[in-house]
Formats: structure tokens, C-alpha cells, sequence
């Protein structure tokens, strides 16, 4: 009841605030329909009629900024399952050389669409390849962009980590992959996520060079899922025999390089060096006791085409 | 080398005359042909897009397009206004004096821009019966066709000119192309598209020529691909002469 409750004001709000503010509104309306068939039992029947929907206002602050919000959600008729979240909520400034964007915002990171290795913030859920819905989550953050003659650069605050959501279909995937599927679920769902003093930051510079959009990118923060630390230590003293291991679950720290391009021609690629120093001081679980020393980092390279 | 341009909107207007020839060749039809962007160099306007498919069913869209010709080149930024699920989709074309054009649509779904490769120039926009080529303006006739002229014809009422333009070689979009010149005000009523096979693929009818700022300029456009039954409609609503931010035809401003 408290919940309906609380829609409904929010309803209410913004009837009330399009005259005021001319706030144009934008969105889309979609449905799907699954359907499974047994083979066996040459039985069929629908797995789910779903209907979505995105709503967005946006008011232009005349040569100022600019004022967003959406809302997006979906039913399940037969599921009788649905859901109604705030997609994004910002406001974009304008000042000389420079724009701002303050709030909860789709931050487009890369240029390529689908699999997008430099993609650190708009997460994709797990059937966004197959649906075609690549638009990704929208997080809360600030984010400068400079505007040179040739060149712009762009700078993205993330005050709060947000880790990637396990959706029905990424946990059945995990839950069934292994025997003990289930556990891990759990311990990922219970892995403490970092807090508020973890922020995420981004830096990108972009050009244009012989008709390639090309871009450099910077990034400091989490792995969206956590990792499994195993660490092995000696059972007891002076007795030198065998060891145990103790695991726990952390978020990796990673601070990868991006080099994502677009051009003229029929290539969009790129290369992306990563280094994830998962030090103590960036666990956020608490880290076994018998660690003492700093892992190796690593390092890599992708390319992709 | 003079480029022809056909811009969506403006899809060619002419002043002039046939230099006073009393039966110009092809070439110096095309050569008199003084043409232009609907805007006259710079400007803006509102229009009605209209798609139709094989069936007759229409949807409406409601665009705003920039435009900005000078001596430093050409540039075309189009905004999408209505209906909801496509508002704010943009699309820019740059083509500077002396290099290749270069367009980028943004897509408000995914919150950037993505930058057309070449091979794509070809490809339907938006689900248009234009390409990417066509909406930007760099449809080049100069480069790559040979220009003929055929018989006169009467089209749309009118006296035409009729020419016939041939590709000179695999890098044309059309294999032939064919074109009605308004003898009297030399702007194109009409344009025949011809793909592999010589056959008819598109066609391009300008009509409803009505003076803006001392030029004809044709207020309903009509692009009709021939092999699938389609269709997409221009209606020309609002057309200012006011010149433009040139900061409009940045990739900034397709983020904004």
C-alpha cells in the first residue's frame, strides 16, 4: 500500500509540473511475448507477455542547461511480476568551454555498441544483446566536458559504487553453472560493496584524426562483480605442514587504459591495456589475515575489431 | 569542379537560365544550374516527414534542419522533434571545402553519437527512402557521372530539359541517373534513380515551388523507392533566412 502510495505522488508531481516548467516529454512503449515449447511433451505455453515502457521530461533552461527525467518499467501479465524505477534524473549546465551534468545520468563510455570493452558505466543487463536494449544503467555521478577547437576532454565522479545487478537471468546462469552456483550467489549478494569513501573517476581526451574519431581513456575503479580471493597460509606454528586456503569475496580495483576508435571506415575497435592491483588496501571485504604482502598485479592487452 | 547538391530538404533550387544557349548540351544545363540549399546558404527550417510503407500505412515525424553553406564548406545539422520515441535523435554532416564529408548520428538510446563509416553513406537513414548521402548533401553528381541530354519532356506541366547521367565507374550509388530541369526556372522537378540492372529504384519529385526571399523553393518533396513501394514525404512548414550558430554544426551540440 505504501508503496502505490508513493507512486502515485510522483504522478502527481509531474502533472503538475509540465505547465510550469514546458517540460517535452519523449519515451517508448514496448511488449514481447516468450514462449516455451516442451518437445518432448509437445507442450507449449507462454513463459511471459511482458510490456515496458521508458518515459522521458526534459526542459531546455533556454541557452543554460537543460532539466531530465525518466522513468522506466515493465509488466508482466503473466508473471504477474513488474516494476517501476527512476531511469535518470540531471541537470546539465553550460558555461563557455565547458558543460556539466550533475546526477543520476547514462554515462556512454567507447564507441562501440554491444560488447564494449571501455563500457565502465552504463552496465548492461544480461539479455541486452539479444534484446537490443544496449542503453545500459544510468549512475549517479558528476561529469565536466571541455570543449577545445580540435579536441575535448571529459572527466566522470562516481561518488558511490554501484556493482553490476544480477538480474533473473544472470542468476539462474549462475545459480546452474555449477554445483555450488547457489553459494556463490549468496556470497556475491553478501560481499560487502564499497562505500563512500571508493569513489570511481574516469578522464577521456577525443579527437579527430584523418577521419577517425579516436579517444583516450582513463578509468580508476571497481570490477563490476566481486572476485574470488584465495589465499593459502600454514596451519599453526612451528609445525610446517599443510595448508589451508581461505577465500573471501572483493571487488577488484582495476585502472585500465582505453583506446576505442570510430572512422570512415568499416572499423570500430581499439586497444585496451588493463592493470588490476587487487592490494589490501583496496579490498573491500575483509582481507584474511594471513595475507601480508602485496599480489603481482597483472596486466593486458585487448584488442578488438 | 562544381558538386551538385541534394539535401533533403532542399534538394536542389536554381536561379537562373540556360545562359541564354539555345540548345545547351547536358553539361551546361547541369553547369547553369546555380544551386542551392533551400536555406539559401544559411538558415533553418521545420518540416513534415512523412514515411509510407508498401501498404499505405504513414507515420509522421516532425524535424527542425540547420544549414550553412560557405567558402569553408558545407554543413547540415537535423534534429528529430516528434514523435516521442525518436525525439532528440540528431543527425550532422560536415563537408569541408577541400575534404571528405563526415557524418555522425546521435541517438539519445544509447547518450552518444556514432560516426557513419564510409560504406555506410549508402544505407537507408532512419528508415527513409534517402540514404545517409542523400540527407547530408553529398550526393555527387560531378564525380561520379557523365551527363547527357535526351529529348525534352514535359513533367509536372512544365517544359524540362531532360538529362541522363551515367556512372563512370562502381564507386556511384546509382548506375544511372536521370533528371527534369524546369527550363524556365532550371530547378529539377524530377530525379530517377536507376540501380543495378538499369532498374528503377528511386524517384525524386519537387513540387509546390513557392518563393522564399526571392528564390523558388519546393515545399513538398516526395521520395518513392520504386522496388519496395515506399514511400517518405517532405512538407516544408516554417523556413527562416536567419544565419546560424556555426557552433550548431558541432559534435558538442549533437550531445547537448
Amino acid at each position: 500500500m505504501k508503496k502505490r502510495v508513493q507512486i502515485l505522488t510522483v504522478i502527481l508531481v509531474l502533472a503538475c509540473a509540465v505547465p510550469a516548467w514546458a517540460l517535452e516529454p519523449s519515451g517508448e512503449i514496448y511488449g514481447s511475448i516468450g514462449y516455451e515449447w516442451d518437445r518432448e511433451n509437445k507442450e507449449g505455453e507462454f513463459a511471459s507477455i511482458r510490456t515496458g515502457f521508458r518515459l522521458a521530461l526534459e526542459d531546455e533552461l533556454e541557452e543554460l542547461g537543460k532539466l531530465h527525467f525518466s522513468t522506466k518499467g515493465w509488466l508482466d501479465l503473466k508473471q504477474s511480476d513488474g516494476s517501476i524505477a527512476l531511469d535518470q534524473l540531471w541537470l546539465k549546465g553550460y558555461s563557455g568551454d565547458f558543460d556539466y551534468q550533475v546526477g543520476r545520468q547514462l554515462i556512454s563510455w567507447g564507441t562501440a555498441d554491444g560488447f564494449n570493452p571501455t563500457n565502465y558505466f552504463a552496465r548492461l543487463n544480461s539479455s541486452a544483446l539479444l534484446s537490443g536494449d544496449l542503453q545500459g544503467e544510468a549512475v549517479w555521478a558528476g561529469r565536466a566536458e571541455y570543449y577545445a577547437p580540435s579536441w575535448s576532454a571529459t572527466g566522470v565522479l562516481i561518488p558511490i559504487f554501484a556493482p553490476q545487478k544480477i538480474d533473473d537471468l544472470m542468476r539462474k546462469m549462475i545459480s546452474e553453472s555449477h554445483p555450488q552456483g547457489a553459494l556463490l550467489l549468496e556470497a556475491i549478494e553478501k560481499a560487502k560493496k564499497p562505500g563512500l569513501g571508493h569513489p570511481e573517476a574516469a578522464l577521456r581526451v577525443e579527437t579527430q584524426l584523418a577521419g577517425f574519431d579516436v579517444q583516450a581513456s582513463y578509468f580508476w575503479g571497481f570490477e563490476p562483480l566481486p572476485g574470488m580471493e584465495m589465499v593459502m597460509g600454514q596451519l599453526g606454528q612451528p609445525w610446517k605442514g599443510p595448508t589451508a586456503a581461505s577465500t573471501s569475496l572483493a571487488w577488484p580495483w582495476r585502472a585500465p587504459l582505453g583506446l576505442p576508435e570510430s572512422g570512415r571506415r568499416p572499423l570500430t575497435g581499439g586497444l585496451r591495456s588493463s592493470r588490476s592491483p587487487t592490494i589490501p588496501s583496496k579490498c573491500v571485504s575483509p582481507c584474511p589475515s594471513t595475507r601480508n604482502t602485496c599480489r603481482p598485479w597483472w596486466a593486458g592487452i585487448t584488442q578488438w575489431i | 569542379m562544381k558538386r551538385v547538391l541534394l539535401l533533403v530538404l532542399a534538394v536542389v533550387l536554381a536561379v537562373g537560365s540556360a545562359a541564354g544557349a539555345e540548345s545547351p548540351t547536358g553539361q551546361e544545363i547541369l553547369d547553369d544550374l546555380s544551386f542551392r540549399t533551400i536555406l539559401s546558404g544559411s538558415g533553418s527550417a521545420e518540416l513534415t516527414m512523412i514515411t509510407e510503407n508498401a501498404k499505405g500505412a504513414q507515420r509522421s515525424f516532425s524535424l527542425k534542419v540547420y544549414v550553412q553553406m560557405d567558402e569553408e564548406g558545407d554543413a547540415q545539422f537535423l534534429e528529430y522533434l516528434a514523435p516521442a520515441d525518436v525525439r532528440g535523435t540528431k543527425f550532422l554532416s560536415v563537408k569541408p571545402k577541400d575534404g571528405e564529408s563526415q557524418m555522425w548520428l546521435y541517438l539519445p538510446a544509447l547518450g552518444r553519437e556514432r560516426r557513419i563509416a564510409a560504406h555506410m553513406t549508402g544505407d537507408s537513414f532512419m528508415g527513409t527512402d534517402f540514404t545517409y548521402e542523400e540527407i547530408g548533401g553529398d550526393f555527387d553528381y560531378e564525380e561520379d557521372y557523365t551527363v547527357q541530354r535526351l529529348p525534352d519532356q514535359a513533367e509536372q506541366g512544365v517544359d524540362c530539359y531532360l538529362l541522363e547521367l551515367t556512372a563512370k565507374g562502381s564507386e556511384a550509388l546509382y548506375s544511372k541517373v536521370r533528371m527534369w530541369v524546369w527550363k524556365e526556372q532550371m530547378v529539377p522537378v524530377k530525379i530517377e534513380f536507376y540501380g543495378s540492372g538499369d532498374a528503377l529504384s528511386k524517384t525524386l519529385t519537387l513540387s509546390n515551388f513557392l518563393p522564399v526571399s526571392g528564390e523558388l523553393i519546393p515545399h513538398h518533396v516526395v521520395m518513392a523507392n520504386n522496388a519496395q513501394g515506399t514511400r517518405t514525404i517532405l512538407e516544408l512548414t516554417e523556413v527562416s533566412q536567419e544565419t546560424v550558430d556555426p557552433d550548431i554544426f558541432t559534435v558538442r551540440n549533437l550531445r547537448r
